[in-house]
């Protein structure tokens, strides 16, 4: 019973310590954290719109810049963010979904016309080094540039030269492929109703 | 319905976790020198990657609502431990017979990553509950599949003095696995609707 | 004079272990699914071994300094316990901080919770030996895996992309071998290198049947 207890008291303790050390270590990472990414945000913004910048001052710049345009989506409580550059009129946004191993979030700018890539940046994913992580690459992400996103965007190893709506799929990331490819479809079916109706209000 | 069985037959096959993710390999090289071995291994992954699976859900699901995901690693790791714990000895109480096949090797499981991995996917992929709960036990089946498959050519190559030594053992099991996991790739696109 | 008395020392021979005599993934074939994931390029081999060098050696010596408190009964889910929270408190620190780095290794921390290398030398040898030896062991264990990544990933690189390093060395005639990128690939190569080091160490498995 004594050798019970034992254990008992062991693992409640380990339990105890390691939750309060990683709550701790999270809460105090958490600010800087946050400011991380949303810097990397930003930079990924303002480089596809060819905005120079230096890495102290990215959020000046980008609040200068860009403006933030958030709306509301139909049946949720937080609404949609778009970041246009006045300027050119293009629009970018986040997207998320996940990935083969982990999650992929990255950020797309379009053309005005809510349709042509100009540019799309990955900011976090744990895909498969090598073979699905080759989505980090901009030789890889330059690919998309000019295609059309939209609800048929199809990345596939068969893809028609000179088809805006084929991209080229990663060799050996099949899988990564398919999961991009429906990130990118939902992404753009959530946002395109809302970005339309916004616009022609305009 | 049509989705539930084809994402069954993808995670058997068309996206087997050992053959196609590489999971789980250390356990299936130690343990596939028999046949019977392997079968009492692979039943005993399938009964808890498909519990663990089915339990890890709703604690997510807690986790998440309280904002403490950073925890659900460790949390489920936790639950992985207790529940195999819990299963030896409920095997070993009720039904003894079972216990004598694969009750040995339920223990090892906790080090299993399959287990892990796909407490790790359903998050990943947000699945409902009862897709997560198909995904588990494909995903057990498959790896079930894939020991009791090394095994089987294991045991016959075991009759065949034509290894060369420095293959002998586990060398020749990654050979094995290289060839298993070609003709897995040729499942790749394979959908039945 | 010297290397002659270090021979002795015992931990000569515990890294001599972990290097070549007992090599974890080469005679003990162990840490198999990272080591077949990241060596179809060997810049991913470098960084996936010195992460595992690092989390050896530090969950090691976290398993060792508490030892003597560890329940047998509960020793492995202490040992993921420990290596798990370990490393998303390096992965968090190195987000706030180093947030380059932690992009370029964050598809590897997961790999490392479930690399059973870490688990074995805890399991081996850190659960009954004091700090000092524990600090080689992982050291050397770490060291002995990351070469073995290295030599797969320049054999699959080379044959998969014609590269080193990213660096071309196959003359532009030549054909990618796709399938060496790929899973079949890394465990041919794997099952092959495993073969030549147990000839060349004369370090034979024998078939108990």
């Amino acid at each position: 019973m004594n050798k019970t207890k034992q254990m008992l008291v062991f693992v409640l303790a380990m339990g105890l310590i390691t939750s309060f050390l990683l709550v701790g270590v999270s809460l105090l990472t958490r600010e800087r954290i946050l400011a991380n990414q949303q810097a990397a945000l930003q930079s990924a913004i303002l480089q596809a719109n060819d905005i120079a910048f230096t890495a102290g001052e990215v959020n000046e710049i980008f609040n200068d810049r860009i403006e933030v345009i958030e709306l509301e989506e139909e049946g949720s409580d937080t609404p949609l963010v778009f970041f246009r550059h006045p300027a050119s009129g293009n629009i970018s946004f986040q997207f998320e979904g996940g990935g083969v191993w982990g999650p992929i979030i990255g950020v797309i700018t379009l053309e005005d016309d809510f349709k042509t890539i100009v540019e799309i940046t990955i900011l976090e994913q744990e895909e498969t080094p090598g073979l699905g992580g080759i989505i980090t690459e901009r030789a890889y992400l330059n690919n998309y540039v000019g295609a059309h996103l939209s609800e048929s965007i199809t990345i596939s190893h068969d893809s028609v030269p000179g088809d805006p709506n084929y991209v080229d799929a990663i060799t050996g990331g099949t899988r990564t492929s398919e999961r991009f490819e429906t990130i990118l479809r939902t992404a753009y079916q959530r946002r395109a109703d809302v970005w339309r109706t916004f616009a022609e209000e305009e | 319905m049509v989705d539930i069985f084809d994402l069954f037959i993808t995670s058997v096959l068309t996206q087997n976790i050992a053959l196609t993710f590489i999971l789980g390999m250390c356990p299936l090289i130690a343990i596939s020198t028999n046949v019977k071995n392997a079968k009492g291994m692979g039943i005993a992954v399938i009964f808890v990657v498909t519990l663990t699976g089915i339990i890890n859900y709703p604690i997510y699901l807690l986790l998440r609502a309280t904002g403490t995901e950073t925890l659900s690693l460790l949390v489920f790791i936790t639950t992985i431990a207790a529940t195999v714990q819990f299963l030896e000895l409920f095997i070993e109480k009720y039904f003894p017979k079972m216990y004598n096949s694969f009750g040995l090797f339920l223990p090892l499981i906790t080090v299993n990553c399959v287990v892990l991995a796909v407490s790790l996917f359903f998050v990943n992929r947000d699945y409902n509950f009862i897709q997560t709960a198909t995904f588990s036990f494909g995903a057990g089946i498959g790896w079930f599949l894939a020991i009791v498959l090394v095994a089987g050519i294991r045991e016959k190559l075991a009759q065949n003095t034509g290894i060369p030594r420095g293959l002998a053992g586990r060398g020749i099991v990654f050979i094995i696995l290289g060839i298993l996991s070609l003709a897995f790739i040729g499942f790749t696109g394979l959908s039945i609707f | 004079m010297k290397l002659i008395r270090l021979r002795y020392k015992k931990w000569y021979n515990i890294s001599r272990d972990g290097l070549t005599t007992n090599n974890p993934i080469a005679i003990a074939v162990l840490g198999i699914c990272s080591a077949l994931a990241v060596t179809n390029r060997v810049d991913n081999a470098i960084a996936m071994g010195l992460a595992v060098v690092f989390v050896v050696t530090m969950s090691s010596l976290t398993v060792s300094l508490i030892r003597n408190f560890i329940p047998s009964r509960v020793r492995m889910v202490t040992y993921m316990v420990i290596i798990s929270s370990f490393v998303i408190m390096v992965q968090l620190f190195l987000e706030a901080f180093f947030p380059l780095i932690a992009a370029a290794l964050g598809a590897f921390l997961g790999l490392i919770i479930t690399n059973c290398i870490v688990m074995g030398r805890a399991e081996a040898f850190a659960v009954k030996n004091p700090l000092r030896y524990t600090f080689f062991d992982g050291i050397a264990n770490g060291l002995g895996y990351t070469y073995v990544l290295v030599i797969v990933a320049v054999v699959r690189e080379l044959l998969a992309f014609g590269t080193i390093l990213d660096v071309r060395i196959m003359p532009d005639t030549w054909t990618n071998w796709v399938a060496m990128a790929l899973a079949p690939g890394g465990f041919f190569v794997l099952g092959l290198l495993i073969w030549a080091l147990r000839e060349l160490t004369n370090n034979f498995e024998t078939v108990s049947e």
